[in-house]
């Protein structure tokens, strides 16, 4: 019996796995903010540009750590295949988000212009469809950030991953940057709407985080204890100081104090405005550090 | 030229193209590029038989070619699944010898040396042939012909040897020396020699494992497991079928690996185990005694002399040598007389029906003489050597010897392999001839699963045995057509006698043994093809009967004597030498003995040429022939070695002589090789094919005589074209036809299996009575010091051991095959480091991976190694891979890599053979 | 139809290498990278003097249930009527999701450099065109000419044994269900079509 590191995922498709999952909860959580809480029109263009932007980008190193990818259209053949329901997500994702935010981009006087190239009668059933559309996206994007998961836990030799807390610990960890990066982007904001919702976020993102460490525990737990790969793998992060400092104390430990700070104890006053942003910073950082780590203790384990 | 011979046709199958649509796969769209192209194997393929090139295993293999671009490629080696040998299979060298002739290092064109610079140094310039030969004939004109010297490794001395010795006889040059020999087969085999005759120019025995029940090894590894792929097949069924195998070795090789029991012998004492042995055996009467009565000399009567040496009783003809024995009957209770070479001790002098006893009354009196059995003073002098003893030597309980020995008394039919590479130790023609008594002891020569002689071997035997029953005798024939230590003695009666050269000198190894001899000091008995005396001969320090005997020129083919000669430092010293007015190296690759060269002569690679001759299938005991066929047309300015000999013979006005030597030494016919050598040079072809058709038309006609059907040249050619061999008797035959020595006498004195050694007697008479010349039974203790040996080693100190590893052949330049690289890479510690126990490692502070000092702690040297900690190996012995340190940067892939061993040597030889001492010493290890 | 597998009878194993060399000549496989179709573990067990050296030679398993197959968006990866898992190289994208899903280690990138040092050595002959993932065919091309595969053609002590496994007649039919060999990692559920005799 022997544990070898996968070497086959490296950064890149950690940062795929990162963005995907961040793109996929930011517009997840932009969408239900404005379906249900009403929100700045402009930093949820914003936002929903961005998370398109970070699925290309995604893609992008996606497709640059591929042998031939010109060749990525044939990546739609096989249903049993996760990837095929990630590029099936992705471009629903795609569709859904231009159709949720062309609308949604008229706030941008510069931008009318080419907004109004658009025919009225299609610009007016995207207006239709807007929610829908929201829902459909969120929809997307949620699938998106769990399928980064699933794509990886389907492997049967590294039992750290072969495992469905490991889905739910990417979508968890998802919709928490998601989260941190609204939460950024409305301390830029200067809208009192944007104040608000960032309060909002600020509570969601505590949720998750504490979500995140009670998987992250049960994760752990199961790992440690089985005389497996998983333990092996365990084991390994627990040795990388990258990875407990970084992540668990920087990205995952300080953002929920000073979330929790803001909470409970500052009222959420505007005067913790740049500590948020730092605690969002390093959810953000940390979000790409689990990816980035788990891939890396990523332990074959062989009969030999 | 070639004809279409298809894979198909090897595996006789049809409809070969309707196979493919099966394969068609589920969905359509994965057709895939893999259907559409073919790999190697592809029915629009040419396969071409020919040999292995890559060791002296000499598998029979087929290459694969194929039209890439317009040109000829060979593109897959397999081995031949004709082949009785190796049975389809080939080891992974075998497999990665595409990458030789493809080797962009290879040596592509003459080469000489550029003026003012120095052997050693890479600095040549390119030559025409023209210009080589003239070079080489100058030089050689200026010297007197003994001091020319050739070398050849093995691939000269297997496939060569019909070709040299004319040579040298030719040109009257009267020495070889022969890199298989003192460095490798002469101690080994020579022991197993002496009791059954067998001496070939490879006459590793052929051990039947596959039918054995029990099968030990000792001091084996590369010539079975690791790998000699005709015996691995065997041995790989021997484990399927369930035999017991058991394995000496102080680590786990490959082989120990596959054993049933490893026992981690104590380096260099593997002598007395096997004394304990045959103690054993001895005692508990675990052997066949009709066997060893009949057809061996256990029952000959022997008395010792004053000196205290064992002599035979026999009668001496007026050649001196012995015309009858003596034994007790039991028939007739008295002593009989047998004749001196056959193979039975069945029938009197007198053609009395006898009773061999094997063992004496007391106080029987012959001539004089008080005489026991053979098998009596066996029994007698064996008295010392218990297990208990040989438990304190070898490290082995007692209980363990003596379990194995009854084991294998008990197992029928029971095998110990003879050994292959044994210049290790003073004890080894000692210890492989024991081996060869106890497998003697249980009958198991020329028996299933015991020993089998090749069938060549065979069917030499069998014609001198002719030859001795109708009177004409042996004399006439060359040497290399008598069987065993006919052929030996037959060398040494080149080689060793002044009179058999025109100019009256021997070999300088001979001389050298003369004149030692002569002034009392230490000298060895047969020192053929060996270097002793070369250094001196160089520096101008042999004299023969007052005159100088220098050497001043090097002919050296497929030989690399600067990493495979022990030590490097002598050879380095040897081939720089001002003295030496030429070095002269053909090579296909640039090895560090072509850095020492004045010229390089490119060889083709064995893929890019015929072999002049046709050669016997190895070891194999079916009687067959088959030879190498060019399988793509070489790739650059090389030819071919037949061809070089030529010219050189004909530039210094001998070609004729030379020819006819040829002839006379292959068996072909004269006048036919003088017309096709015509005819080929007014073609302004190559010579090589000339010999070769020669060599078909003489096959065919000796294949009349054999099997009673004559085939013409083109026949034979066309056999050996379409199935790689020409097989002419197979093994069962052989065996029933020709058994030695239940049908035939064995190629010894006494045409019997011989327990006690008359050779050995004869060296004891001239030396004294010693345990090495001791012709019953000697103990010859490991010595790794000249000190006082001490009981326990120092805390860094160990005993030295090494030895091949599977990937590579000895310090051969296929190290720089790039594919047998990439498969060493993932067992770089395993093939390429030091052997070191892991929990001794650990107190000596070393660490795994870390290059380490190696110090021989008798003679001096010291090397750097990189440690490989382990615990499959004994806490006081290190090992080290043999294969690796080659140094010319040439060599793009192994240059540089690993460590040469024969730098940690010292020169050290024994009195027999001159064969090398190489594990004798110890050695430190030290962090660098 | 039939269904191959192989048995590696890991009693006679001697660690030669021969079947890696062998498939990289075959295949022409990338020796260059340090990429084979198949590998030789030499693993030492225990402590002196008990120990014991472990050869386990290993390919891909050619799974019954097939983790690489599911994991491969393009269907490049597929299976043959006779069970053989093959890589379309032309379909091949080059994600990886395979050589992930592998319990075996059987799959490697055959790179660009890797095809550009392909031709190279061997010129039009070169087999692998484009890049994409790499793996063990059973040596296909040799089975539909009635050839055993490479490796298993020269391992010299016959330690690999090739056929189909639904004949009965077939002598890996007959190792595969005498109990006396079995496949590796079973709880996987991947169902492996070659079984190894112990040593
Ligand atoms: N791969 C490969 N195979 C080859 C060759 C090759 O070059 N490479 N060459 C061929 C030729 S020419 C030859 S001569 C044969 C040689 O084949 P072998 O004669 O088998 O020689 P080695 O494998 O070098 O060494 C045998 C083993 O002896 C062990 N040993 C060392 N000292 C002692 C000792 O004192 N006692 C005991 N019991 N064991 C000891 C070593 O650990 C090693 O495992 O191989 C043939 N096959
Ligand atoms: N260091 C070390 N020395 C050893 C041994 C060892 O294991 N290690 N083993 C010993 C043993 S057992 C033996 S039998 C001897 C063997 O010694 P050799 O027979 O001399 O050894 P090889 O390695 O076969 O090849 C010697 C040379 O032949 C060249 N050669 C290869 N093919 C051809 C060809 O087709 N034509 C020509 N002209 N040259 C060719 C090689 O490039 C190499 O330079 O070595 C002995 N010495
Ligand atoms: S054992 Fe290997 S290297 Fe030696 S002749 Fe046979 S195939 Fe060639
Ligand atoms: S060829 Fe056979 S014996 Fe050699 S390593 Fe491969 S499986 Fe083992
Ligand atoms: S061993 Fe790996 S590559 Fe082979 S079939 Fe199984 S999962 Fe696929
Ligand atoms: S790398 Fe190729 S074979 Fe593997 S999953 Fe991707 S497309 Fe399929
Ligand atoms: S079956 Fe063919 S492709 Fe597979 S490992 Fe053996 S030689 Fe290589
Ligand atoms: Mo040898």
């Amino acid at each position: 019996m022997t544990f070898v590191h996968q070497h086959v995922w490296g950064w890149q498709i950690a940062t795929y796995l990162f963005l995907g999952g961040l793109g996929g909860a930011t517009f997840a959580i932009s969408a239900i903010l404005h379906l249900f809480e009403g929100c700045d029109r402009k930093m949820l263009s914003v936002a929903v540009l961005s998370s398109i932007g970070f699925l290309v980008l995604g893609t992008v190193f996606l497709l640059a750590d591929m042998l031939q990818p010109l060749k990525a259209a044939y990546a739609l053949t096989n249903p049993n295949s996760w990837i095929f329901w990630g590029v099936i997500f992705i471009n629903f994702y795609f569709l859904a988000a231009i159709v949720y935010v062309i609308p949604l981009l008229e706030e941008w006087p510069k931008l009318l212009p080419i907004i109004q190239k658009i025919p009225a009668p299609l610009l007016s059933l995207l207006e239709r469809f807007n929610r829908l559309a929201a829902l459909g996206g969120s929809a997307a994007g949620f699938l998106i950030a769990i399928y980064t998961g699933l794509l990886i836990s389907a492997a049967p030799a590294i039992s750290f991953w072969n495992t469905p807390a490991l889905p739910l610990l990417f979508v968890i960890s998802g919709f928490s940057t998601g989260a941190a990066y609204l939460l950024l982007l409305s301390t830029f904001s200067k809208k009192e709407t944007a104040w608000k919702i960032s309060e909002k976020l600020e509570q969601l993102d505590a949720v998750l985080i504490v979500s995140e460490l009670i998987i992250l525990g049960a994760y752990f737990n199961f790992a440690l204890f089985l005389p497996t790969g998983a333990r092996e793998s365990a084991q390994y992060l627990f040795n990388s100081p990258v990875f407990i400092i970084g992540f668990f104390i920087a990205g995952l430990l300080i953002p929920l104090a000073i979330e929790t700070y803001g909470i409970f104890f500052s009222g959420h006053s505007k005067k913790s405005n740049s500590l948020l942003a730092f605690a969002s910073a390093l959810v953000l950082i940390g979000g790409y550090l689990l990816r980035f780590f788990v891939l890396s203790a990523g332990l074959y384990q062989y009969p030999w | 030229m070639h004809k279409n011979i298809t894979r198909r046709q090897f595996l006789k199958v049809a409809g070969v193209l309707g196979g493919m649509s099966l394969l068609r796969p589920l969905w359509s769209m994965a057709e895939s590029s893999q259907d559409k192209k073919n790999s190697s194997v592809n029915s629009a393929l040419i396969w071409v038989p020919s040999i292995c090139n890559f060791c002296s295993s000499f598998c029979n293999i087929v290459v694969a070619t194929k039209d890439v671009d317009g040109i000829k490629r060979a593109v897959k080696i397999e081995g031949n699944p004709e082949s009785p040998l190796n049975r389809g299979r080939i080891c992974a060298r075998g497999q990665a010898g595409l990458r030789q002739t493809y080797d962009p290092d290879r040596l592509k064109q003459p080469l000489i040396r550029v003026k003012g610079s120095k052997r050693g140094e890479w600095s040549f310039r390119v030559a025409t042939w023209d210009e080589a030969y003239t070079y080489i004939a100058d030089k050689l004109m200026k010297v007197h012909p003994w001091e020319i010297t050739m070398v050849g490794g093995w691939t000269a001395c297997v496939s060569y040897m019909h070709f040299s010795l004319p040579f040298i006889r030719t040109l009257q040059i009267p020495n070889i020396i022969a890199s298989p020999l003192q460095h490798c087969v002469t101690a080994g085999h020579l022991g197993t020699d002496l009791v059954t005759g067998n001496f070939n120019v490879h006459d590793e025995i052929l051990a039947d494992f596959e039918n054995a029940r029990y099968i030990l090894f000792s001091l084996n590894n590369a010539s079975v497991a690791a790998i000699s792929t005709a015996r691995a097949v065997r041995f790989g069924q021997a484990r399927k079928n369930g035999a017991k195998v058991v394995c000496l070795d102080p680590r786990m090789s490959e082989l120990a690996s596959k054993s049933d029991e490893w026992i981690p012998v104590k380096p260099g004492t593997d002598h007395a185990f096997f004394l304990a042995m045959l103690y054993t055996l001895l005692r508990e009467k675990l052997y066949d005694e009709q066997f060893i009565s009949q057809h061996t000399n256990a029952p000959f009567l022997a008395y010792k002399d004053e000196k205290g040496v064992v002599h035979l009783a026999s009668d001496k003809g007026s050649d001196g040598k012995p015309s009858s024995y003596y034994l007790y009957d039991n028939i007739a209770q008295r002593i009989t007389s047998v004749a001196a070479y056959v193979n039975t001790n069945e029938w009197s002098q007198k053609k009395d029906r006898l009773l061999p006893s094997l063992s004496a009354p007391a106080g029987l009196v012959w001539e004089g003489h008080h005489v026991k059995t053979v098998f009596d003073l066996f029994i007698e002098e064996s008295e010392p050597f218990t297990p208990d003893w040989a438990s304190k030597i070898t490290d082995i309980p007692a209980a363990t010897i003596r379990r194995i020995a009854i084991e294998f008394g008990q197992a029928r039919p029971a095998l110990v392999d003879p050994g292959w590479m044994g210049a290790r130790y003073h004890h080894l023609i000692g210890q492989r001839r024991l081996q060869a008594i106890i497998q003697t002891l249980v009958g198991g020569i020329d028996k299933p699963g015991g020993w089998l002689m090749s069938g060549e071997y065979h069917h030499k035997a069998e014609k001198s045995w002719e030859n001795v029953k109708n009177g004409t005798g042996n004399k006439n024939v060359p040497p290399v057509e008598l069987p065993g230590m006919g052929f030996a003695f037959a060398l040494l009666d080149v080689f060793g006698n002044p009179d058999a050269w025109e100019h009256g000198k021997p070999a300088f190894s001979f001389a050298w043994a003369m004149e030692q001899q002569k002034q009392g000091k230490p000298s060895v008995f047969i020192p053929a093809m060996a270097d002793v005396g070369l250094l001196e001969a160089v520096k101008g320090e042999l004299n023969f009967k007052g005159e100088p005997y220098r050497v001043k020129a090097f002919l050296m083919n497929a030989a690399n004597p600067i990493r495979h000669y022990f030590p490097a430092k002598r050879w380095e010293e040897i081939l720089s030498h001002d003295n030496v007015e030429l070095v002269v190296a053909i090579d296909v690759l640039p090895s560090d003995t072509t850095l020492y060269a004045d010229v390089i002569l490119p060889n083709h690679t064995y893929l890019e040429r015929n072999e002049p001759l046709l050669y016997p299938l190895g070891p194999s005991t079916d009687l067959g022939y088959t030879t190498r066929l060019r399988a793509v047309n070489p790739l650059y300015n090389t030819r071919d070695t037949s061809d070089m000999l030529c010219e050189i013979a004909e530039r210094m006005g001998k070609l004729k002589p030379f020819l006819e030597g040829v002839a006379e030494y292959a068996g072909l016919d004269k006048e036919m090789l003088e017309a096709e050598i015509l005819a080929a040079k007014k073609a302004r072809k190559p010579l090589n094919e000339a010999f070769l058709k020669s060599a078909y038309s003489a096959m065919g006609k000796f294949a009349g005589h054999v099997s009673g059907n004559e085939l013409t040249g083109a026949e034979v050619e066309s056999i050996i074209r379409k199935k790689g061999m020409l097989m002419l008797k197979d093994a069962a035959t052989v065996l029933k036809e020709a058994n030695m020595p239940r049908q035939i006498p064995v190629p010894t004195i006494s045409g019997r299996l011989e327990l006690y050694s008359p050779v050995l007697a004869s060296f004891a008479d001239a030396a004294g009575a010693q345990p090495i010349f001791n012709p019953v039974l000697g103990y010859i203790p490991r010595v790794t010091s000249d000190k006082e040996e001490k009981a326990t080693l120092d805390r860094n100190e160990f005993y030295f051991t090494y030895g091949k590893v599977p990937v590579v052949s000895h310090a051969s330049t296929n190290s720089n095959n790039p594919i047998l690289a990439a498969v060493t890479r993932p067992k770089s510690g395993t093939f390429m480091g030091l052997w070191m126990n892991s929990r001794k490692a650990g107190e000596l502070g070393l660490k795994n991976g870390q290059t380490v000092e190696v110090k021989n702690l008798r003679y001096g040297p010291k090397v750097k190694a990189t440690l490989f900690t382990t615990e499959m190996i004994r806490p006081d012995t290190v090992f080290l891979p043999s294969s690796y340190g080659s140094r010319n940067k040439k060599l793009s892939v192994a240059g540089g890599k690993g460590t040469p061993l024969n730098e940690l040597m010292p020169y050290s030889i024994e009195p027999i053979a001159a064969s090398f001492m190489s594990q004798e010493f110890t050695v430190s290890v030290l962090p660098v | 139809m039939a269904r191959y597998g192989m048995v590696i009878d890991m009693r006679t194993c001697v660690g030669c290498q021969a079947c890696m060399v062998a498939c990289t000549t075959e295949n022409q496989t990338p020796f260059w990278s340090d990429k084979f179709r198949t590998h030789v573990e030499d693993k030492e067990q225990g402590n002196y003097p008990d120990v014991h050296r472990v050869m386990l030679p290993r390919l891909c398993m050619h799974c019954e249930n097939t983790p690489c197959l599911s994991a491969c968006p393009t269907g490049a990866t597929y299976k043959t009527k006779d069970g053989i898992v093959l890589v379309n190289y032309d379909r091949c994208i080059g994600c990886y999701a395979c050589c992930i899903a592998c319990p075996y280690d059987a799959r490697y990138p055959y790179e660009s450099d890797d095809v550009n040092r392909e031709r190279e050595l061997y010129g039009s002959n070169a087999t692998h065109e484009v890049p994409h993932v790499d793996k063990c065919t059973f040596c296909q091309h040799r089975i539909s000419l009635h050839t055993e595969p490479a490796c298993v053609s020269t391992c010299p002590t016959h330690t690999r044994i090739f056929g189909d496994l639904d004949d009965p007649a077939s002598e890996v039919h007959k190792i595969a269900t005498s109990g006396k060999a079995a496949a590796l990692n079973q709880g996987l559920g991947t169902s492996p079509k070659v079984f190894y005799i112990p040593s």
